[in-house]
């Protein structure tokens, strides 16, 4: 087995030399400087760092649903820097799920249909007991037929992370997922996100600034700056505060 | 303090208030152009104005002014609520700082008295520009005496502005309790407006409504023969009040109809059609909204079509016939007139809707449709749009030329002008799907990531 198929078929996503800047004010603004990082399959990483430090960015990049100014991204075999928009978009249908840190549902759908909408656009028809599941694990039975608008924030977010994994995605992209949610409802988002990575062998890439949640994590990447400044193997709660602390940003 | 903010809410939304100021710009300039026409035949010779064929300028204008004005209205009230959904966010984000209901309805009849102001001299000009060139034409076909000609136009234009801004300040008072009738928590959560069933106010209103329409449609179809014109203005009258109906109940109307539509739809088409019924049955309001002003303009244009061409038979005959050419030719500058209206309402309305889903489409771009998938869903929905509201005028229409046709001629079925009536229905789908798909186009430009989140 040569060196290239090896890291494609253990590396479910990688990233080499990412950059990435916002114009502003007629001046670029860089947001991600040099990011090189790789994502082992079935592993749970999470993303840490100050606010405004590119997390998001980070993410969008990796998912495939923004553009770098240079630098590589792949997905096991696939170039995803090189593909044209139509066969990037059907790619990421298949194989990414994402959480959005905000504005995750259509507003005119129900959280059946949210959670139906990926499948349907990929041309599949899922199952009413794959819906009604789905919504079940992320504690929303009884609650397909309501709008997002009847829901709140934190249930607003679960039937996004109930889209996200209804469709099996083999990468999970997750910004902030447990942010808008009490300790407990969060603390049971993230034992589904390990349960996927441990039991489906899904990889999951999480943001979040609550050290406790990082726990949960496989590992812990620290960015600041556009840059990825640590790395943290088995994190726990207080290893995890202890290394913010001396970023010398977060509370 | 809401003076400044209302100029600096005009500044920054200034497509927000296009609509809005073609409407009232419209509205000026149509109340203008009656009111100099009105004046025209001053110090003409009784004698040389009995000379004139037709039914003289004075009835001329009244026939032409009573639909049109209130046709001008009803798309200056129409596009007033459309600049207020623009601004909805920061209106409700006002709330929460503590500005009053009071201060809100304020600053919304600033914005709208701003907007007659702006568009007053321009509207005024318009206005004496058609007057002129309608008397010539009318002059031209021996309906006005040669010696009539515009005078100032500057009493009319006073008359219209004055109109105008009171019927948009009054039109400001009632769409701002959109704003102010919820809680500022509530209405701060529902950014783009709600989407609450209609209320029982309004369904009373629609029911009150409706009855006054088949008032009217009885009252056209029990005319005598010799009173074909009664019947006739009876019946566009009543076309305008049905129309009226059809607005008032226009959520619970689309929701009755897109439900058996949307079951088709799905069936033919797994995926956008999926989409598309979800997303209409979702927002049964947004889509009542955009299908009314296309019901109205279909409705009124086809109605008077159809019943110029039932009457034009009944009359057939010469002394009927050169008063009938002339009476088509009066009927076709009005259907001109009412199409601009419709066309401002069409396009304010498909334009502010489908620009305000701008996070919707960069979401469904980021679940993985492309650019083209989306504006497949933007197509299919504008079509069902257009669809629904030439539903709903052709059902108007039926019932109102059929009660002319009834009066005019004995039979309830009316000689359809089927070249005019599909030009009619051909206008609304190409306004509505190229608008809408221009809409959406403008609003994926930016890429899907600044969009949401
Ligand atoms: N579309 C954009 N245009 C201009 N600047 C942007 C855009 N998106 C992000 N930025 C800027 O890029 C920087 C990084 O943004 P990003 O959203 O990646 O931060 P983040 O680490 O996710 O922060 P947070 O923890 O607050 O969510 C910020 O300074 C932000 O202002
Ligand atoms: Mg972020």
């Amino acid at each position: 087995m040569n060196s290239i198929t090896s890291t494609e078929a253990e590396y479910a996503a990688r990233a080499e030399g990412l950059h990435r800047s916002y114009r502003r004010g007629g001046s670029d603004i860089p947001v991600l400087r040099g990011v090189t990082v790789e994502f082992r399959r079935g592993t749970f990483t999470a993303v840490m760092g100050p606010s405004g430090s590119g997390k998001t960015t980070l993410l969008h990049c990796l998912a495939g649903m923004d553009r770098p100014d240079r630098g590589q991204v792949w997905w096991g075999p696939a170039a995803v820097h090189a593909l044209p928009e139509r066969r990037l978009a059907r790619l990421r249908r298949e194989h990414v799920g994402f959480v959005f840190q905000a504005f995750n549902l259509m507003p005119g759908m129900t959280a059946a249909q949210n959670v139906e909408l990926p499948g349907r656009m990929a041309g599949r028809r899922p199952a009413r007991t794959t819906v009604r599941d789905a919504l079940a694990r992320v504690g929303l039975a009884g609650r397909e037929r309501q709008r997002p608008a009847q829901l709140s924030g934190g249930q607003q977010q679960r039937v996004a992370i109930a889209r996200a994994l209804v469709s099996r995605p083999r990468i999970l992209f997750a910004d902030e997922p447990t942010g808008a949610l009490d300790r407990t409802t969060g603390t049971q988002i993230l034992h589904l996100l390990r349960d996927t990575v441990d039991h489906h062998g899904t990889t999951c890439v999480m943001v979040t600034h609550d050290p406790a949640a990082a726990a949960h994590a496989d590992r812990v990447l620290l960015l600041t700056d556009g840059r990825l400044v640590a790395e943290l193997h088995h994190p726990t709660s207080h290893g995890v505060a202890e290394a913010l602390a001396g970023l010398g940003g977060e509370a | 303090m809401t003076a400044v903010l209302a100029w600096s809410q005009l500044r920054r939304r200034p497509a927000g208030f296009a609509g809005l100021a073609a409407a009232l710009l419209l509205a000026v300039a149509t109340v203008t152009a009656l009111g100099a026409l009105l004046g025209a035949e001053r110090g003409v010779s009784a004698a040389e104005r009995g000379q004139m064929r037709g039914p003289g300028l004075g009835l001329i204008v009244g026939a032409f002014g009573e639909i049109t004005v209130l046709v001008a209205f009803f798309v200056a009230l129409n596009t007033l609520g459309f600049a207020l959904r623009h601004q909805y966010r920061d209106l409700a984000l006002l709330r929460t700082l503590a500005a009053t209901p009071r201060q809100i309805r304020q600053l919304l009849r600033r914005q709208a008295g701003l907007t007659v102001v702006l568009v007053a001299a321009p509207g005024a000009l318009l206005g004496a520009a058609a007057a002129r060139a309608l008397l010539v034409a009318l002059q031209h076909r021996a309906m006005a005496a040669p010696h009539a000609r515009i005078h100032s136009v500057l009493p009319a234009a006073g008359v219209a502005t004055a109109a105008t801004l009171l019927v948009a300040v009054a039109a400001a008072s009632l769409t701002a309790r959109q704003v102010t009738a919820p809680a500022p928590a509530a209405a701060l959560a529902d950014s783009s407006g709600p989407d609450r069933r209609p209320g029982a106010v309004r369904l009373l209103a629609a029911l009150a409504a409706l009855t006054g329409g088949a008032l009217l449609v009885r009252l056209a179809a029990t005319r005598p023969p010799a009173e074909v014109d009664k019947a006739a203005q009876a019946t566009l009258l009543a076309a305008l009040v049905l129309l009226v109906a059809v607005a008032l109940a226009g959520p619970l109307l689309t929701t009755l109809v897109t439900a058996p539509l949307g079951r088709v739809l799905r069936t033919v088409l797994p995926v956008t059609g999926w989409q598309a019924d979800a997303n209409l049955r979702g927002y049964a309001r947004r889509l009542a909204s955009a299908v009314v002003p296309i019901a109205l303009l279909t409705g009124l244009s086809a109605t008077m079509a159809t019943t110029t061409g039932t009457a034009l038979r009944a009359t057939a005959g010469p002394p009927g016939g050169a008063t009938s050419a002339t009476d088509s030719w009066l009927r076709q500058a009005e259907l001109g007139l009412l199409g601009g209206f419709g066309a401002i309402a069409t396009v304010t309305t498909l334009v502010t809707l489908t620009g305000e889903r701008r996070r919707e489409f960069a979401l469904l771009r980021l679940l993985g449709a492309t650019r083209t998938d989306v504006l497949r869903v933007v197509a299919l929905e504008a079509a069902l749009t257009a669809a629904l509201g030439l539903l709903l005028g052709g059902a108007v229409t039926a019932a109102t030329t059929g009660a002319f046709s009834l009066a005019a001629t004995g039979s309830p079925v009316p000689t359809v002008p089927v070249g005019t009536c599909a030009r009619i229905a051909a206008a609304a789908v190409l306004l509505t799907v190229p608008t809408a798909l221009a809409a959406a186009t403008v609003a994926m430009r930016r890429p899907p990531t600044a969009a949401a989140g």
